[in-house]
């Protein structure tokens, strides 16, 4: 399989007076897998389809390695692309769907059964090629699915949240699975998703959405670690978020005095996970809610106008009006 | 609801459905009908009208409208509605409004109208066949138009259409491979639906062309007046020929539904 990248300049697409990409550029390595993640109506979804060619961009490039494929119909880019609702083809078998692509590009017969044969093994399906799609589960159906893009050798492989119609213990599963076999092939992959966690665990980078426009592309890490805006800050992990007050000595936050690493242009915040329990913590609060999670708790505490959520090991026994006081280890502060 | 008037009730509507059939039938073959029951049975109605050429004419006649019917409304609604589902969604609704519209107007107004409109030129067509094939094409365009619709709308045509794109297919191969397979069990549901309302259509045919070109409905209607045993049989006939055509159409249903390369 040849190995290409991907690279987005400038893309710009309008519905209707409504932008929906506004100045999408990015740059995809080949063999990498890289997600597009933002809330719905982000432009994730619609960048995806114009690399596909579903979409005209309005303005801007599409490159397939240094080929220019902006121009080029869809049925011509050699894409592979898994969509959330499967697409199988109802009048199809199982090997059916597998060799549409090949059919189509007229593979004599007998070839087109061996490489069928080793999609069903590749996506571990072997003895369901005469079965009817209608009769495969939902995790079944996406392997198809999956094996139908990969079968005629595509450039690029394109999955549009191809997790989302799926039980969570499945989608956990095909998740591990996906990424095993897109480092296998080492198939260049974009995969869309609204799903942080899937974003996370499966991508070598992640693109952040919001509004038609990138906010910050990173690794997992990075994101997590150094988010750019607030918008990053909360949508990828959660985070308490303040807008600090500045005070002669220093500046406080939620009614007291901290110390910050830097001085902050905007907001500052700090993970759950990095909130600690301490007595001798300076910032003191009141549970008002606590949830169980299993291996710890989420806890609802308020400090002076905020409400704080802290991460708490589940052998701390805590309960609605307990007061406690909270410590941030000074590097845990997170400047956005 | 207890159990005995829930079976009560499937009894009175499975009554309610078929009792005109069979009364039909016995009548049909039954050589008075004065009491409760016949007082004799006879196969003298069933000769005597399978021995009618203008039996045979008719029912030809009506064949003929019934496939035409659906011909055309396959042939107008297949397209129209894969380029509808694709390219214009907002369209369907319109669509579908302007597909209740034979319902609205009575037969009568439509008659008048389509006669007064084709009595003179350009189109001279008052009194053809031609004229009547095309008028119940359109009444009968409802029935099918929402059996057809269904299948598009169930099979979500757009994405199927995307993958086959995506993997290589021009728009005619997905048309061909993808499309028409996925929709077939709808448009012949639509098919036999069309079939039917063409098969029975008495009001407007009667007044579009009468005895001019004499269709099965219109001369059972004729028939009705001198020989009431014979006009059974030809309802009985007609039953049976839509149970059959619609159990053949299910049939082909289920075996749309698996083919392998």
């Amino acid at each position: 399989m040849q190995k290409v990248g991907i690279r987005l300049e400038n893309l710009h697409k309008h519905f209707q007076g409504k932008t929906a990409v506004e100045g999408v550029g990015l740059e995809v390595a080949p063999g990498e897998l890289v997600s597009l993640l933002g809330p719905s109506g982000c432009g994730k979804t619609t960048t995806l389809r114009m690399i596909a060619g579903f979409e005209q961009p309005d303005k801007g490039r599409v490159y397939f390695g240094e080929q220019d494929v902006t121009a080029l119909p869809a049925e011509e880019r050699r894409v592979g692309m898994v969509f959330q609702s499967y697409a199988l083809f109802p009048n199809l078998s199982v090997a059916g769907n597998i060799g549409f692509g090949l059919r189509v590009a007229r593979w004599p017969a007998e070839r087109i059964k061996r490489r069928v044969g080793e999609m069903l093994e590749l996506v571990g399906l072997l003895g369901f090629e005469h079965r009817p799609v209608q009769n495969l589960s939902g995790g079944q159906r996406q392997r198809v699915a999956l094996a139908r893009a990969l079968a005629p050798e595509p450039r690029v492989l394109l999955l549009d949240e191809p997790l989302s119609a799926l039980d969570a213990k499945i989608r956990a599963g095909l998740r591990t699975e996906l990424r095993r076999l897109q480092l296998e092939l080492g198939i260049t992959t974009l995969l869309v998703t609204h799903d942080q966690e899937e974003a996370m665990s499966m991508s070598d980078r992640v693109v952040v959405m919001n509004q038609g426009r990138i906010e910050q592309v990173g690794t997992p890490r990075e994101l997590y670690t150094r988010p750019k805006s607030p918008f990053v800050a909360t949508f990828v992990g959660s985070m308490n978020l303040f807008t600090p007050e500045k005070t002669p000595g220093g500046y406080r936050i939620s009614g007291h005095e901290v110390a910050l690493p830097a001085a902050p242009a905007g907001q500052v915040g700090v993970r759950p996970e990095r909130v600690e329990l301490n007595p001798h913590g300076s910032f003191s609060g009141t549970v008002e809610l606590v949830t169980y999670l299993g291996a710890e708790q989420q806890v609802l505490v308020r400090v002076g106008p905020d409400l704080w959520t802290v991460l708490v090991p589940n052998q701390v026994l805590l309960q609605r009006g307990d007061l406690v006081r909270l410590h941030v280890p000074e590097d845990a502060w997170i400047l956005v | 609801m207890s159990q005995l008037f829930r079976r009560f009730l499937l009894v009175a509507l499975g009554l309610y459905l078929f009792l005109p059939i069979l009364a039909s039938f016995a009548y049909s073959v039954a050589t008075s009908w004065t009491t409760l029951l016949p007082e004799g049975y006879t196969l003298k109605h069933w000769a005597n009208l399978l021995e009618n050429q203008r039996f045979w004419l008719s029912l030809g006649r009506t064949a003929l409208l019934s496939f035409s019917v659906v011909a055309l409304s396959i042939f107008f609604l297949v397209p129209t509605l894969f380029v509808v589902r694709m390219y214009y969604p907002k369209v369907a609704g319109v669509l579908e409004f302007l597909t209740l519209w034979p319902f609205v107007f009575p037969g009568v107004i439509l008659a008048v109208g389509l006669i007064s409109l084709y009595s003179g030129p350009p189109l001279q067509l008052a009194q053809t066949p031609l004229l009547l094939i095309a008028a119940v094409t359109v009444i009968s365009l409802p029935y099918a138009y929402r059996a057809v619709d269904n299948a598009f709308a169930a099979a979500d045509i757009k994405t199927l259409a995307e993958a086959a794109r995506s993997l290589g297919a021009d728009d005619a191969k997905t048309l061909a491979w993808v499309i028409l397979p996925t929709v077939l069990p709808g448009v012949l549901s639509g098919g036999v639906l069309a079939f039917s309302a063409a098969f029975g259509e008495f009001a407007l045919t009667q007044l579009l062309i009468g005895t001019l070109w004499e269709t099965l409905p219109v001369y059972q209607v004729q028939l009705a007046r001198t020989d009431g045993n014979g006009s059974a049989a030809i309802t009985v006939l007609s039953f049976l020929a839509a149970w059959g055509l619609g159990f053949w159409a299910l049939s082909l249903r289920k075996d749309a539904k698996v083919s392998v390369i």
